[in-house]
C-alpha cells in the first residue's frame, strides 16, 4: 500500500532560532495506522503537526500527504484530508453552539445548507453529543469540548486526524473517553491517527511510535521495542511503563523476570507461573 | 464561574423571545424614533401602555427592567433637572436667579424623564430576551446592503460572534490571573491613584499575553478547519422570519399613526 | 500552620438568577506540616475550597482558621497580606501570571509584595531558580521567551519565593513532559520534608498513593470522604460509586488477586506492590 503521509528530508527552522526546530525528518506512515509521536517538551512535535498540514512551511524536503505533494497550490486541498485536534479546548471553539461549530468547516467549503445539517446530525451522533447540539461552549466540560472539537473534524471527512497533545488537558475520565472515541473512529472510518504525546495509555496503543529528540528522529519504532529498552526512554522524556517498572523492582529483588516490555495481563500471567514453580 | 451571563439575557419561551431578533431590532429603533413623536399627555398614554403590554408579554419580572435603569438614574434626573430649571415660558411660580420654576417646565421635566424611561425599557426588553449571538446576527443581516460598498459584512458578523464567545472565557481569565496576583501580595482598589494603576500592570499584561495566545490557537485551528476569508461560504444558522415578526412591525407602524393623530 | 474548617458553605452569585453552591457545608481540619491531596471530578468544588485558604474566597457562612487567623464571611479585604504571605498558591497553568521584564523581577515581585527590600527579594529569587533547577543564567532573560516548561518552573518559583509555610498546589504539572512532572514532584515532597504543608489538587492517582498523608475527597460541592490514602483506595466500591480511579498498583494487584495472589491489604503504590508480591515469588525482599 502507498503510504498516506510520507516525509522525506524535511528541515524547519523558526524565524530568528539559530538551530532548526526540526531537520531532516524522514518516515512513511501507512494508511489507517495509529502513531504515536513522542518526546520532551520542545523536541519539535507540534512543529511537526504544523507542517503536515501546511500552517507552516518547510525550508527544504518534500511532505506527500495521499500522493499529493504539499505546495502553496495543493495546500487547501491537503487540508481537507488532514484534520487537527488541538490542545486546549478552549482556544479551538469558533461556533457560538455546539452545532455551529461542528458546522464550521464545513461552511468554509461552501456545501449547501441541507446537506450540512444531516453531516452536522451524523457527526455529532458519532461522539455521542447530539443533545448538546444547542448549547454553548462555556457549559460543557472540557472532555465534551473535545468532543465537539472532534465532531468538527470528522464531519469534514478527512483521511488524517492529528491529535496535537489534545488530552493533556483533561481529568483522566475525559481522557479515556477521548482515546475510546479515535479508537472507534480510527476503526469504523478507516481514519489515520497522529497523535503527539506524553499519555502511556495513549502511546501503549499506538502502532508505530516515532520519537523525537531535539529536532531529529530518535528511533521508529514499535510499543514492545520501546518499552523492552527502558534505559533510552529517559532520554526521550518518558517514564518506563507500570509494568516495566514493577518488572525492575522484582528483578532487583532476584525473581527471574525477562526484560521484554509486557502488557498487564501477560505479565500477570507470568508472575502467576513464577508462583506456581515455588 | 464559567456560568456568567454575557449581557443581561435571560432565558424565556415568551413570544417576545421567540421573534426574530432583525424583527426586534427594527422594532427598537421605530421606537427610540418615534418617542420624539409623543408631545401631551395622551401621546405618553399610548407609549406607556404600549410599553407596558410589550414587558408583559415577555415574562420576565419588572424587577429586572428596574435594575436596567438603576445605572443610568442619575444621568437621567441631572438632564430633566437641568430641562426643567432652564425651561422658560409659562407662569413661573419660583424664581430665583436664573432659574425658575413653572407648570410648563415641570411637565416637560416628567415628558423627558418619561421619554427616557421608555427608551430604557424598550431597549432593555431587547437585551433581556434576545442573546447576544441572535444580535451579532441581526447586525450582519441588516448590515447586508453595506456590502454594495465592499463593506466586509460576513467578516464583521462572524467576528463579532467570535468576539462574544470569548467573552466569558476572557473574564474567567481575568478572574484567575487578578487572583493569581493577589495570592501574591498585590491590593486592589487600595493606596493612591499611582499605586493602583502599578497593580494594574501584573494583571494587563498576563491578559494581553493570554488573550494574543487565545487568538493565535484560534487562528491556527480556523485556518487548519478550511478558512480562508469569508467570501464563498455557506450559512448553518439561518434566521426565520414569521407573520408574528411581520404583526410587530405592523403594530409599530399603526403606533407610529397613532401618535402622528393625537399629538398635539 | 494547622487548617480548619467548620461547617464552611460558599454561594456563588448569591441573590442571582444562576446562584449556585460551590462548597456546601464542608467541615476537616489539615494538621501542620501534612502533605494533602484533594481528588475529585471537574467542577466538584476542589478549586473553590482551596481558594478559601488564602481568603480569596470567603465563606458565605462557616469558620475557617488557619493558624492564628479565623476567616469568616465578615473578614474585611484589608489586612490579609500576612495570611497570603504565609499561604502561597500555585494555580492552574501558573505560567499565565508572568508579567515582568525580566525572570528575575517576576520571581522577586511576590516577596516585595511582602515587604521583603529588593536585594533581599533578588537574593531569595537566585535561590528558587536553583530550588526549581533552572540555571541562574535564566534571571535576567524575559519569561516570555522560555519554553512552556521553564515558565511553569519560574511561576512556581516565583510563589516559592515568599516562603509560604502552606503551599497549595492547583494540579502543578498538567500538561508537562514526565520527565517535568517527575521532577516537580520531587520538588514539593523536598519541601514537605522540611515542614512545608502541602495541599496538592491532583488527578493523577499515582501522586497522590505515593505523597499523600490525608485525602479529601469532594463531590458536587460537598467533601465527601476525609481519610487516608490507603483506605480511599482500598475501597472499591466508593471510588466505582463516584467515577474515581485507582491507582495501576491497586488495579494490577486486583488483576493478581483474581489468580490466587494474597494481599493482605491491597497495595497503593509499586514498592508495596513489590513488597508483597516479592515472598510468593520465592524472593526476598530488600
Amino acid at each position: 500500500m502507498d503510504p498516506i503521509i510520507s516525509l522525506q528530508d524535511v528541515t524547519f527552522t523558526y524565524e530568528n532560532a539559530q538551530h532548526p526546530a526540526l531537520s531532516e525528518i524522514t518516515f512513511q506512515i501507512q494508511p489507517q495506522q495509529w502513531v504515536a509521536i513522542v518526546g520532551l517538551n520542545g523536541s519539535g512535535k507540534s512543529t511537526l503537526s504544523k507542517l503536515i498540514n501546511g500552517l507552516l512551511p518547510a525550508d527544504s524536503g518534500t511532505i506527500k500527504i495521499a500522493g499529493k505533494v504539499l505546495s502553496e497550490q495543493t495546500v487547501w486541498n491537503i487540508r481537507r484530508d488532514i484534520g487537527i485536534i488541538f490542545q486546549n479546548p478552549d482556544h479551538q471553539f469558533v461556533g457560538a453552539t455546539v452545532e455551529d461549530d461542528v458546522a464550521f468547516g464545513l461552511e468554509n467549503q461552501n456545501m449547501p445548507r441541507t446537506k450540512m445539517v444531516a453531516r452536522v446530525k451524523w457527526a455529532l451522533a458519532q461522539v455521542h453529543m447530539t443533545e448538546f447540539a444547542h448549547k454553548a461552549p462555556q457549559t460543557l466540560s472540557g472532555g465534551q469540548k473535545q468532543r465537539v472539537a472532534i465532531a468538527g473534524i470528522i464531519a469534514l471527512q478527512p483521511k488524517i486526524i492529528i491529535m496535537d497533545e489534545s488530552t493533556s488537558m483533561l481529568d483522566p475520565n475525559g481522557r479515556q473517553d477521548i482515546l475510546q472515541i479515535m479508537r472507534n473512529l480510527q476503526q469504523q472510518l478507516g481514519i489515520t491517527i497522529l497523535s503527539i504525546t506524553h499519555d502511556m495509555a495513549e502511546i501503549v496503543q499506538a502502532d508505530l511510535i516515532i520519537a523525537l529528540k531535539d529536532g531529529k528522529i530518535q528511533k521508529q519504532t514499535t510499543v514492545q521495542e520501546l518499552f523492552s529498552d527502558i534505559d533510552s526512554l529517559t532520554n526521550i522524556g518518558l517514564q518506563p511503563p507500570f509494568t516495566s517498572r514493577l518488572q525492575v523492582l522484582l528483578r532487583q529483588a532476584g525473581i527471574p523476570l525477562t526484560t521484554a516490555y509486557q502488557t498487564k495481563q501477560r505479565l500477570a500471567d507470568e508472575l502467576w507461573q513464577l508462583h506456581l514453580k515455588t | 464561574m464559567g456560568k456568567m451571563i454575557i449581557g443581561r439575557y435571560l432565558p424565556g419561551n415568551s413570544i417576545i423571545h421567540q421573534l426574530d431578533p432583525r424583527c426586534k431590532f427594527i422594532a427598537t429603533f421605530i421606537f427610540v424614533a418615534i418617542v420624539f413623536l409623543a408631545n401631551n399627555w395622551l401621546t405618553y398614554l399610548i407609549l406607556s401602555i404600549f410599553v407596558l403590554v410589550a414587558v408583559a408579554f415577555s415574562q420576565v419580572s419588572l424587577g429586572f427592567f428596574i435594575r436596567g435603569i438603576r445605572p443610568m438614574i442619575f444621568l437621567i434626573l441631572f438632564t430633566v433637572a437641568l430641562q426643567v430649571l432652564f425651561t422658560p415660558g409659562g407662569q413661573p411660580f419660583w424664581q430665583w436667579w436664573i432659574f425658575s420654576l413653572s407648570n410648563l417646565s415641570i411637565k416637560n421635566g416628567i415628558f423627558i424623564f418619561m421619554r427616557f424611561l421608555l427608551i430604557i425599557l424598550i431597549s432593555t426588553l431587547l437585551t433581556i430576551t434576545t442573546t447576544p449571538l441572535q444580535m451579532s446576527d441581526a447586525v450582519g443581516a441588516i448590515l447586508k446592503p453595506l456590502k454594495v460598498v465592499h463593506f466586509p459584512v460576513e467578516e464583521v458578523a462572524l467576528m463579532l460572534s467570535i468576539a462574544l464567545q470569548f467573552i466569558p472565557l476572557l473574564s474567567d481569565e481575568t478572574t484567575k490571573i487578578m487572583n493569581a496576583q493577589r495570592a501574591r501580595g498585590v491590593d486592589f482598589g487600595d493606596g493612591n491613584l499611582f499605586q493602583q494603576l502599578k497593580a494594574i500592570v501584573p494583571i494587563l499584561i498576563p491578559l494581553f499575553v493570554s488573550s494574543f495566545n487565545i487568538a493565535y490557537d484560534l487562528s491556527i485551528a480556523m485556518e487548519s478547519r478550511g478558512y480562508q476569508s469569508s467570501s464563498h461560504r455557506s450559512k448553518y444558522r439561518q434566521l426565520h422570519w414569521q407573520g408574528a415578526d411581520s404583526l410587530v412591525i405592523l403594530l409599530f407602524i399603526v403606533l407610529t399613526i397613532l401618535l402622528i393623530i393625537f399629538r398635539s | 500552620m494547622a487548617i480548619t474548617f467548620k461547617n464552611v458553605t460558599h454561594v456563588y452569585q448569591p441573590g442571582g438568577p444562576l446562584e449556585y453552591e460551590g462548597l456546601t457545608n464542608v467541615s476537616f481540619e489539615i494538621p501542620d506540616g501534612c502533605f494533602t491531596a484533594i481528588i475529585g471530578q471537574t467542577g466538584s468544588g476542589k478549586s473553590t475550597l482551596v481558594q478559601h485558604i488564602n481568603a480569596l474566597l470567603k465563606p458565605t457562612s462557616g469558620t475557617i482558621k488557619i493558624g492564628e487567623r479565623i476567616i469568616t464571611s465578615e473578614t474585611k479585604n484589608k489586612h490579609l497580606k500576612p495570611l497570603r504571605q504565609q499561604v502561597g498558591m500555585v494555580f492552574q497553568l501558573p505560567e499565565q501570571q508572568l508579567f515582568a521584564e525580566t525572570v528575575l523581577d517576576d520571581i522577586s515581585f511576590g516577596p516585595q509584595n511582602f515587604g521583603m527590600t529588593q536585594q533581599q527579594a533578588q537574593k531569595t529569587a537566585y535561590q528558587m531558580l536553583d530550588l526549581v533547577r533552572l540555571p541562574a543564567s535564566v534571571a535576567s532573560k524575559s519569561p516570555f521567551d522560555l519554553s512552556g516548561g521553564q515558565m511553569r518552573r519560574v511561576a512556581i518559583a516565583g510563589v516559592l519565593a515568599s516562603q509560604p509555610t502552606v503551599l497549595i498546589l492547583d494540579e502543578p504539572t498538567a500538561g508537562l513532559d514526565p520527565q517535568g512532572h517527575q521532577e516537580l514532584m520531587d520538588l514539593f515532597y523536598q519541601l514537605n520534608q522540611q515542614g512545608t504543608t502541602i495541599i496538592l489538587i491532583s488527578h493523577q492517582m499515582e501522586d497522590v498513593a505515593r505523597y499523600a498523608q490525608q485525602v479529601l475527597v469532594m463531590d458536587q460541592a460537598h467533601l465527601i470522604r476525609d481519610d487516608q490514602p490507603q483506605a480511599i483506595f482500598n475501597d472499591r466500591a466508593f471510588l466505582q460509586a463516584h467515577n474515581l480511579l485507582e491507582p495501576e498498583s491497586t488495579q494490577f494487584a486486583r488483576q493478581l488477586a483474581q489468580k490466587g495472589f494474597k494481599f493482605n491489604k491491597l497495595p497503593i503504590t509499586e514498592e508495596q506492590l513489590a513488597q508483597q508480591l516479592i515472598p510468593q515469588l520465592g524472593g526476598h525482599y530488600g
